[in-house]
């Protein structure tokens, strides 16, 4: 766009004729939230590959994506020029090269770990929102209770192997394995074309039976609810059934939103 | 729209979407080129090839001032590639106005379409409708041999009626032509808007 072209753009028009209640008044730029937005999601990952070096195995290729993940969060930074988000990331930083220098041994290991559970706090409180009570339940992390990572290996046709080669290319849950492309999905994870295309099938049918059971459960729920709120009714305790019906038709809400 | 009344500043956001490798990065490389100094910002291109959990390209362009005010417009683009959704989802969050980038190489049709129907949902998603949220499509690298033509294309992916443009980013055929387009489509949106408002 010329100069011209530029300064045309707003001839004709005034402030007042643009502004409504609607607008979004504030100090953060589009690119600070965007950043942030982003940061919160991207965490959630760097979180769950430490909970990986938890047992010690594949240590290399947790470390690999732990490295990713935070030059991808420090590039996110360094781009919205956030002093205090560049020093946060920092931090950890810091404490992940002085591991990987030190690779293999057990207390390196849980030094860095150690130090990932106080900084996943920390960091959500800065990015705010519910990140921070998400990541505090994130740092609670129990090699056994992985329930992000368990989730693939749920899918039929996932292995071991597969598990691997998805998680390497970033792919933690049933719902973004649905929506990828064969031919992307076998780029990033080297699967021939026809697997990737079976992996996304399979994937898609096993987030469906999820959603259908998370129906039928609610159904259930809710026809339990039902026979709670009518007991309440002839007991005539008003207070009580009004909240009851409240949350009957958050239920009920949920409900449709499941059925889609 | 966002306003920031300290700095005395209106931001509009724009976003480039479309496919993986349709030319959306191309699209703002050209734009940021041919801006003027005085009214362009740093050019950010976080290249997913090389970052792959990294995922927009932004520029700021200064339009210029209006009551003291200096308006300025956020160019985004998304990642292409499908299973990025959630990103898309988050850059497209509070837009003002998009440009569907569609890369008209014919093998592409179902991930321009996938990409469109991600787009729309969007847009739902977040309570505008795509019939009227401001929004231009662009036919781009319409130079390749046996690229889809415009009018097949129109008809595929714009049942709105929205502008739409032929282009060649890589050389920067049809890249103004598209952003003056979203530009006036954004501005005649938040009139409409207002008027809609009174």
């Amino acid at each position: 766009m010329s100069t011209d072209t530029l300064g045309g753009a707003l001839s004709g028009l005034d402030l007042a004729s643009l502004l409504t209640q609607q607008d979004v008044q504030t100090e953060e730029s589009a690119l600070e939230a965007v950043s942030r937005d982003i940061a919160r999601d991207l965490v959630e990952v760097v979180a769950l590959s430490g909970s990986q070096l938890l047992s010690g195995r594949d240590e290399g290729r947790v470390l690999e994506q732990l490295a990713d993940g935070l030059g991808s969060l420090m590039r996110l930074a360094r781009a919205s020029q956030d002093p205090e988000h560049i020093a946060l990331l920092e931090g950890l930083d810091e404490a992940l090269v002085s591991y990987r220098g030190k690779r293999g041994k057990s207390g390196p290991r849980h030094a860095f770990l150690n130090t990932l559970r106080d900084w996943l706090p920390r960091y959500g409180s800065y990015l705010g929102g519910d990140s921070e009570e998400r990541l505090t339940a994130l740092v609670e992390f129990n090699s056994d209770e992985l329930p992000l990572f368990a989730e693939l290996a749920n899918i039929r046709g996932i292995g071991p192997r597969r598990l691997r080669r998805l998680h390497g290319a970033g792919f933690y849950q049933a719902a973004s394995l649905s929506h990828a492309d064969p031919e992307e999905l076998a780029a990033v994870t080297g699967l021939p074309r026809k697997l990737a295309a079976d992996v996304i099938a399979e994937s898609a049918a096993w987030q469906e039976e999820q959603r259908r059971r998370a129906v039928v459960d609610m159904n259930r729920r809710l026809q339990d609810f039902q026979r709670a709120v009518s007991a309440l009714k002839q007991e005539g305790n008003g207070e009580l059934l009004s909240a009851a019906q409240e949350a009957m038709n958050s239920m009920r809400a949920m409900l449709a939103d499941l059925e889609g | 729209m966002r306003i920031n009344a300290r700095k005395r500043e209106i931001s509009l956001k724009i976003v480039y979407y479309g496919p993986g490798l349709s030319g959306k990065t191309t699209n703002l490389k050209s734009i940021h080129r041919s801006a003027p100094d005085s009214n362009r910002g740093e050019l950010l291109v976080l290249d997913t090839e090389t970052e792959r959990t990294l995922f927009f390209d932004y520029f700021p362009l200064t339009l210029g001032e209006l009551d003291g005010f200096r308006v300025k417009l956020d160019f985004f683009t998304v990642p292409g590639q499908s299973f990025y959704q959630r990103t898309r989802g988050l850059v497209l969050n509070g837009a003002d106005g998009a440009v569907f980038v569609a890369d008209s190489n014919p093998r592409r049709e179902q991930a321009n379409l996938l990409s469109m129907e991600d787009l729309v949902t969007s847009l739902k998603e977040e309570g505008k409708d795509p019939a009227s949220f401001p929004l231009v499509f662009q036919w781009n690298k319409q130079d390749m041999r046996g690229a889809a033509k415009p009018a097949t294309l129109n008809k595929l992916l714009n049942p709105y009626g929205h502008p739409a443009f032929s282009a060649v980013a890589i050389r920067g055929e049809g890249v103004s032509e598209t952003q003056q387009a979203i530009v006036k489509g954004v501005l005649d949106s938040l009139r409409n808007r207002k008027k809609a408002s009174a």
